[in-house]
């Protein structure tokens, strides 16, 4: 494998909550690589730390112990401060409640993470539009969220993680709170969108309905990745 | 008067004092054939000095062949606002109904600032996950709640004023009316009140984890 289209690099990744007795660790020494260029997937039942590992790669928790390397960063040496700046540059998300501000207009909503890199609000509506425009969202540009259906909201929030062109996209449960086909439809929008070869796409779900949407599936339980599938692996095995 | 006839000569429009009694202007002469002679019955004599004379020379002067007090305009004024301080309950009962519209005001506005920012954590965790610093997040908060408290204190004060405005020709509540260090003092107690109530609001996202948005269990 290609080390220098490694977006995401985790070796003997652990993270520890709560402090004396009630310590917990929740990662136990989790050895990952996510792929540019390819749509991984993070998956296994609730509660055995996916989403604890999604947060620690974010860089939005400290890890306990391990070296992790996001976009060929130490993210566990930088500060807060940096870590904010890198999030805000390299790192789109999407959350599975959208987290939508309910006050702002789908376009004003997806130009949030160019106000906040200072861009003029001018031209960061203006990109925003032109993004809703290629995920079929014109008309809707101007709606406020609770006029926007769940999957209109959900590719809403999908411009809004790409409106910056981050290098690393994660996606916490994107198809949970929609149905079936909307989900499809949401994933089928994901994977023609977001995944380019010098961006990574890290999406976890427990959404057996869009596992096909896959390149590459890691299997998680208890705090440890268990099994990793490769699409390409198998295809060519 | 007291089966003496008298004539009105002129009505003052003056502010009404806090008791019901009447008050009559007239010379001292005059006013002992209405009420008659008492021992003791003169509270206090209006003097005018001179032109060219100044009130404190005439007041020292005053005291020095009467051995009464007299004073200027001023310490009248500041003898009559301590009268009232120290001898009737009106500053107390005043004082505590300012203190208890300050206190319920920044109560219920700090608990609505409150709700609010904790209905929009969410919201608050995905700005900061996304890259939204919290100085940021602070100028949006605290630029929120100026909006609403310039928009409440807008209201209030409009409504206040209307009120004055229609009531002004009403002889019963003649002498009272808004003074600008009253819309002043009650500007710069809503702003108290909204920073007040922000920082509490402001503190909660300060340490809230970015994490806390993805809220689907480990």
């Amino acid at each position: 494998m290609d080390s220098r289209r490694m977006a995401v690099r985790c070796r003997g990744i652990a993270k520890d909550f709560g402090l004396g007795e009630s310590r917990t660790r929740v990662l136990r020494g989790i050895d990952l690589d996510v792929q540019m260029g390819r749509m991984s997937f993070l998956v296994g039942p609730s509660g055995c730390g996916k989403t604890t590992l999604l947060s620690v790669i974010a860089g939005l928790l400290d890890l306990t112990d391990g070296a992790l390397h996001v976009l060929d960063t130490d993210v566990s040496g930088l500060s807060d401060k940096e870590k904010v700046l890198f999030r805000r540059e390299n790192i789109g998300f999407m959350f599975q409640q959208f987290n939508l501000l309910p006050a702002l207009s789908a376009a004003e909503n997806v130009s949030v993470p160019l106000l906040a890199a200072k861009i003029p609000r001018g031209d960061a509506l203006a990109r925003a539009n032109d993004l809703l425009a290629v995920l079929g969202l014109t008309a809707r540009s101007g709606a406020l969220p609770s006029q926007l259906s769940g999957g209109q909201q959900q590719r809403v929030a999908l411009a809004r993680a790409l409106i910056h062109d981050p290098r690393l996209l994660v996606c916490d449960e994107p198809t949970s709170a929609l149905d079936a086909e909307t989900g499809r439809a949401v994933m089928d929008l994901l994977a023609s969108t977001a995944v380019r070869p010098d961006r990574a796409v890290l999406v976890v779900t427990h959404d057996t309905r869009v596992f096909d949407f896959a390149d590459t599936t890691a299997y998680m339980n208890d705090g440890r990745i268990v099994k990793i599938e490769d699409k390409y692996s198998v295809t060519a095995a | 008067m007291n089966d003496r006839r008298a004539v009105i000569a002129g009505i003052v429009n003056s502010s009404p004092p806090f008791q019901p009694t009447p008050v009559i202007y007239a010379r001292y002469s005059q006013a002992i054939q209405y009420v008659g002679r008492e021992r003791n019955a003169v509270s206090f004599i209006l003097a005018k000095p001179r032109p060219g004379e100044a009130s404190e020379t005439v007041c020292r002067r005053i005291s020095e062949r009467t051995g009464l007090a007299a004073m200027t305009r001023d310490e009248f004024i500041w003898k009559t606002i301590r009268y009232y301080m120290r001898y009737t309950g009106i500053p107390v009962n005043f004082g505590i109904t300012v203190a208890l519209a300050f206190i319920v005001g920044a109560v219920v506005a700090g608990q609505t600032f409150y709700i609010f920012t904790i209905e929009n954590l969410k919201q608050f965790g995905a700005l900061k996950a996304i890259g939204v610093t919290n100085l940021r997040i602070t100028g949006m908060i605290l630029l929120q709640a100026l909006v609403v408290g310039l928009t409440g204190f807008a209201i209030g004060m409009g409504l206040t004023a209307a009120f004055f405005e229609s009531t002004k020709n009403i002889s019963h509540l003649r002498g009272f009316f808004l003074m600008w260090q009253v819309m002043a003092g009650t500007g710069m107690s809503v702003l108290t009140i909204i920073v007040l109530a922000s920082l509490l609001s402001i503190r909660r996202v300060y340490v809230l984890e970015p994490a806390y948005v993805f809220h689907g269990g480990n």
